[in-house]
């Protein structure tokens, strides 16, 4: 470790604080169609549902095929 | 090079902090110095995960950022502590005074705060990584966290709230161009097996999908007592955390 501690001075100089700015400005003037967003995640969720339907289905399959087998 | 990367969700409860100290620990085995940051404003809680007592936190992060101590003053050296061969673990835990938590809030942190701690940690430790622990949400100080780190790894669960909630998340990080990954956690173990997940989760929102964790009664009957991987190495966890680590390792920083 270095032997020279090492602070932390809090300015308020206005060129640290331009990042904080455009974050509120940009949280501000977002525009968020949620209807649109709901759509996408349920239609995703539809997909998703699908797939499982379909793995749970060959899961069934496997097993009365393994039955069969026994 | 220090690389600083943000621990975020839209909604709380996700395992920021358990994967933040998994993810750490990790990150050490593999010979890494990391140091990690509890920036979860209104309820920290990594020094639980690490087993730190609030007698061994004399001086927090609160007293670096309204510079009432030194950096050296705030860190905690982990390593022996957690018995890790290799690597090193830093951590620097935030106060749980109520009126301290209420100062922070109140204030703010500072833009500069984020560059200067991950600048002296690289300094004073040598470390390679500073992980921040942030508060969820889509509030001010987490998305200065996020976008002062080189990189933001969002948390999700996959429920509809989070989904929706990443979603948006993952447009406002795009208007500025911020490097961003998402870890799905606590999936379902029926889901976690489906081998299009990653990419369907990619697909909609347009951020890669670096880890698949499912859902393990075990982390929840260890109730933050240690670090997870640390009692339970050949546990299916620790391998989804490696693969994360090793992904972080072969292409962050």
């Amino acid at each position: 470790m270095a032997s020279r501690k090492h602070y932390f001075t809090r300015t308020h100089d206005s060129r640290t604080q331009e990042l904080r700015k455009k974050i509120s400005d940009t949280l501000l003037s977002t525009q968020v169609n949620i209807d649109e967003v709901e759509k996408k995640v349920s239609s995703f969720e539809r997909r998703l549902e699908e797939i499982l339907n379909r793995l749970d289905e060959l899961d069934n399959r496997l097993k009365k095929l393994e039955e069969l087998l026994e | 090079m220090v690389v600083g990367i943000a621990i975020h969700s839209y909604r709380g409860g996700t395992g920021k902090s358990t994967t933040t100290a998994n993810l750490a620990v990790m990150l050490a085995l593999y010979g890494k110095k990391v140091a990690t940051v509890d920036l979860d404003l209104t309820s920290p809680g990594l020094h639980v995960i690490y087993q730190v007592s609030q007698s061994m936190m004399k001086v927090t992060l609160n007293d670096y950022i309204f510079d009432r101590a030194a950096l050296e003053d705030v860190v905690i050296d982990l390593t022996n502590q957690l018995g890790l061969p290799k690597g090193k673990i830093y951590f620097l835990g935030a106060s749980m005074k109520p009126e301290e938590i209420a100062k922070l809030l109140k204030e703010g942190y500072s833009e500069q705060f984020f560059r200067e701690v991950t600048k002296q940690l690289g300094e004073a430790y040598g470390v390679d990584y500073v992980i921040f622990d942030t508060h969820p949400g889509l509030n001010e100080d987490t998305l200065l966290a996020v976008l002062s780190s080189d990189v933001s790894m969002m948390m999700m669960r996959m429920d509809k709230q989070d989904i929706t909630g990443t979603y948006v998340t993952a447009q406002v990080l795009r208007k500025f161009n911020k490097t961003s990954y998402v870890v799905l956690n606590m999936v379902p173990p029926n889901m976690a097996k489906v081998v299009e997940l990653r990419s369907e989760v990619s697909k909609l929102l347009g951020v890669p999908v670096i880890g698949v964790v499912p859902f393990y009664p075990e982390i929840l009957q260890h109730r933050s007592r240690g670090v997870f991987i640390l009692k339970h190495p050949k546990h299916p966890y620790t391998l989804r955390i490696k693969e994360i680590v090793e992904f972080i390792i072969n292409n962050i920083g």
